[in-house]
Parts: C-alpha cells; structure tokens; sequence
C-alpha cells in the first residue's frame, strides 16, 4: 500500500545516516527504516512535517532487547520501534532506532504525537530505557518501588529484583 | 443539575463555599466481574478531581492486572502464547487469537484454508456484535435506563449463544488455530441461523426502539466527552469512537485482511465524537456485523464440510522465518495488532501487542475535561475499556 519511494528517503536522510528496506513488508505493507538512536528524533521530526511522508498518526511505539546467551548481542542491544502511518498517501513506515547498550536514552517524541506519553512510559518501565524530554516519565503498569526491566531478556521470567540496574524507578 | 455556571464570573462553586478541590477514586474493580467491568474498566482506576460535579483532572491508573503476558509469550513456544492471547477479551478472544494467529503464519509462511478464512470472519463478527451488545447494556446502566439494558443483556446473549455455537467451544478455549480454526461449522448453527439472525435482529430494532430513539438517552449521551477527529487520531483513538467523530477508517475496508475484501458491508461514521455518536455507530456497527455473518455463513454453507486446518500446522512442525512482522485487525474496540520479531527460533524474540484500550484509556481526561461526573461511566462504558487489553 505504500506509495514512499525507498530511493528518494534515502536520500532525502542520508545525513541522519538511515537505511531504508528494498520495499515495504508484503503483510503489513510497512516501510522499515533503520537509524541510529541519536538521530532518531530528527528522522520522526522530519517524517512528521514533510510533505512526502506527512506521518502523522503514530500507531505503536515498543522496544525489542537483541540480548542473548551465547555470544551476546551482535551490534546494539536495543531497538526503539515507531509504527507511523500517512493517512493522507495510505503509507506505513516503521522507524527502528538502534540503542547500544552503553547509552540507553532517546529523545522523547511526545512533542510530536502526544499518543507517545503512556508508550513511551511503558518502554521506560518494562525495558529501562529513558525518554528525555518527556513530561512526566515513569512507571505505567508497573509498582512505583519495583526495581528493574521486566521485559529486557536478562530479567528471569519469574521476576528479577535489581538485575538489570534500571536507575530512576 | 450543576450550578457552577451560576456563579459570579471566574469563580467556582468550591471556592464560594471554601472548600478545596475534591479528589474521589473509582475502582478498582475486579477484572471478572462484567457487567460492572464494562462500565467502569475493571481494573482500571481512576482518580477524578472535581469542582462541584465537573472534572477538572483525570488521571487512569492501569497496570492493576498486569499480567506480564509478553514477556510469558516471550518465554515459551510460540504455541503456548495462544491461551494468553484469548484472554484479551471474552468474547473479543476470538479476534486477538485471529490477529496473533495473523501474525504467526506470516512469519511461518502458512496459507489457509478457505474455509478457515470464512469461519474466522464469520466468529470475529459474532463476537463484535456479542461485545458491542455488552458495551450498550452497560452504557444503558450507566445512564439508568433499564429497559435499554435488559434488551441489550438479551441481545448479548444470544449473540454470545450463537458464537458458541458456531464456534462449538465456549469462549476463552481457543478456536482460532495456526494454520486455521479448531472445527468446521457447526450442523447446528449452519441450520440454526438464518432463525437467530433474525432474532439478533429484531432485538437490535427493539433497542433502537427503546433506547436509542428514546429522549432521555439522546439528552444524556449528546454532546458527552466530545472527541474530533484530529484529537482522536493525536490520541490514538481507533474503532467506533473513531469513527464516530467522522473518520471512516476501518482495516477491514482500508487493508482487508482474511477475506472482507469480497464481503459487503457499509462503515458508519459520527459527525461531531461525542457519546451520542458512539452509540449510534455500535448500534449500526451490529447491523453490518450481522449483515456480514450472513455472507459467511451462505459461502461456507456452500462450501460444505471440509479441512479447516493447514496440514503441519503444530508447534513442532511450523518454522518461523526470522524477522518482524506486524498484524492488525479491526477488532470490536479498534485497532488490535501484533509485532512479532522472531529469531528462527520456536521462541519469539518479541510478542508486542497493540490493543486499543491502551490507547483509549489514555485518552479519557482529554475527552471528560470540563465534563460532569455523571459522564465518566457512560463514557467509559462506550469506549468498553477492557483491562487484558491496557496491561501487558
């Protein structure tokens, strides 16, 4: 369904060092394009406002933990995912910012589409890592006092208390 | 009724009588209970700040259910996810259990059988109309109409009737299948219902009759926690409070999944969002399901008897290509997806789900600023906050 020219993106954010997919995904039809996390909120910003993309509904925001046994993460532990449609040109993207391990905070998006506050608390509270800029970022589903990130792949399924050093719970 | 309005200019009632601000609490509420889950969110609490019976601050508190159950999927077969995912709603299961399925077969490359596709549509509209029955009884209680919320229980249940019957399991057992759904129609229900069609009809007109054309019900829901269509889409909004502030999106038209593509049906939308036009828009929402049970059951009854499941379909006969999907369907409360990320594994690196009560519950001190207390449960009744769906 979409109507994005993967060439003319990669072009248009270069500069924001993006790789964008060969084409969208055959089901949901999303475009994926990867960034860095740093340059993650310039991207959106950009996919908000231009008249290319005009993204203005953001339909989902979550993380993915790449952790694992074995010979641990291949490149940066974390993903930030942003699930963004154009109603307008009926065109889906979904923005991956990659996170490495060592810096673990990303620029709030709240600013752009307020639907980001709860998600952005709930990727704060389940994975640890940290919107800046975001008005009142803390624990959604989980207790005030709770310590660590329930859905990062070395919290036990049973519950881990302080495992993964999540700082500001 | 308020008599905030009155008084002299700037202002309000609790500062003439010198008192502070009220805060009450609502809820929690057991999760189980669900008549009384539907009309306030179950689990969900909220905090209401009040100046005499206007809210001036909201906030809904979630996480009172929370069950972890990504992080279970996250931790097992992606077989084992399913009894987690039909627990997203009671009657709604059967649309989750469609979308994660969705998702799954993707990922596994598995087609469907055709029949399997007829029966997925036909059970996900009997469950629509099971739970838009269910938010209209509460919606009627909420408002203290009784007779509307007799006929909408009525309505509920045989609705809910005819999706047992269909399904030939009862709800929360896990119908939608890998690779297909668990059986074939039912004899029973493939005889039964052209009778329980019009049943489900006639009690629809009955309710329009004493509820919806009724003046109280007007007075009460027009112009309640008013919704436009730039805020609810800025919010997240999706469903029949979408649509009811004018905005025709609906995934089984815009990117039809399984087959709506060669059903035909018609997408009512509202004009100006508020509780009025949400009931208006479930009402019609039941005709359109019912009318759309109706196709399926005509096609698969001329299909007849056959295989609903893809063969090598098991656990340990699906492999997973490695890689993200996403999979969404228009489920009774709006848009319910699954993001799978998979490894190539059996173990799913990521089962994140998307569920619209989420999203709704997030945007109710939006919609009830300036509103009466009186229109909290209403509104949350319409919006049918289901609380598997805000916890994870």
């Amino acid at each position: 369904m979409s109507e994005l020219n993967p060439n003319s993106l990669r072009a248009r954010h270069r500069d924001l060092e993006v790789e964008v997919a060969e084409a969208p995904d055959g089901g949901s039809g999303e475009l994926r394009i990867a960034v860095p996390s740093r340059h993650a909120r310039a991207l959106l910003g950009r996919l908000y406002e231009e008249e290319s993309t005009k993204a203005r509904r953001l339909v989902d925001l979550t993380a993915i933990d790449r952790w694992g046994p074995g010979p641990g993460v291949v490149g940066p532990r974390f993903e930030v995912i942003y699930r963004l449609e154009s109603l307008q040109l009926s065109a889906a993207l979904r923005v991956h910012a990659w996170v490495d391990e060592g810096e673990t905070t990303l620029e709030s998006v709240t600013g752009i589409w307020p639907v980001a506050d709860w998600l952005e608390r709930e990727v704060f509270d389940l994975f640890g890592l940290v919107f800046k800029g975001h008005p009142d970022l803390r624990r959604l589903l989980l207790e005030p006092g709770y310590v660590g990130a329930p859905l990062r792949k070395d919290s036990p399924l049973g519950g881990s208390r302080g495992t993964s050093g999540v700082a500001g719970s | 009724m308020s008599g905030a309005e009155n008084t002299e200019e700037g202002e309000s009632l609790s500062e003439r009588l010198g008192f502070a601000e009220t805060i009450i609490e609502f809820g929690p509420l057991h999760p189980g209970v669900r008549h009384v889950m539907t009309s306030v969110g179950g689990s969900a609490s909220f905090l209401v700040e009040l100046d005499d019976d206007r809210i001036t601050g909201l906030e809904v508190e979630i996480g009172l259910a929370h069950r972890g159950f990504e992080k279970q999927v996250e931790s097992g077969d992606w077989a084992a996810a399913l009894p987690y995912v039909s627990r997203l709603g009671l009657a709604s299961g059967v649309l989750a259990e469609t979308a994660y399925c969705l998702a799954v077969e993707s990922l596994a490359g598995l087609a469907l059988p055709d029949r399997a596709i007829w029966l997925r549509m036909l059970v996900g509209e009997l469950a629509r109309v099971s739970d838009h029955w269910s938010r209209l009884g509460a919606t009627m209680a909420a408002i203290g109409l009784q007779e509307g919320a007799r006929v909408a229980a009525t309505g509920e249940t045989r609705a809910a009737r005819a999706l047992a019957g269909a399904t030939g399991v009862g709800p929360l057992e896990g119908y939608v299948k890998v690779g297909g759904v668990s059986r074939g129609l039912a004899d029973e229900f493939a005889q039964g219902w052209p009778t329980m069609a019009v049943r489900l009809m006639d009690e629809l007109e009955h309710f329009e009759r004493v509820a919806v054309s009724n003046p109280t019900c007007v007075r009460r829901l027009r112009d309640v926690a008013p919704l436009g269509v730039e805020e609810a889409l800025a919010w997240g909004v999706t469903g029949p409070a979408l649509r009811a502030a004018g905005s025709s999106m609906d995934l089984r038209r815009d990117h039809p999944y399984l087959a709506y593509g060669a059903l035909e049906f018609d997408v009512p939308i509202g004009e100006n969002g508020d509780g009025l036009d949400r009931l208006l828009v479930i009402v019609e929402e039941i005709r359109q399901s019912l009318r759309m049970v109706d196709q399926c059951h005509r096609l698969l009854v001329s299909l007849g008897p056959g295989r609903v499941l893809s063969e090598a379909a098991g656990p340990g006969e699906v492999a997973l290509a490695r890689g993200e999907v996403v999979a969404s369907v228009e489920s009774s409360t709006g848009e319910l997806a699954f993001l799978l990320s998979s490894d190539g594994t059996s173990r799913l690196r990521r089962a994140r789900c998307r569920a619209p009560s989420f999203f709704h519950a997030q945007a109710m001190p939006v919609m009830l600023r300036g509103a009466r207390l009186d229109d909290l449960l209403p509104t949350a009744a319409l919006l049918h906050l289901i609380s598997a769906e805000h916890d994870r």
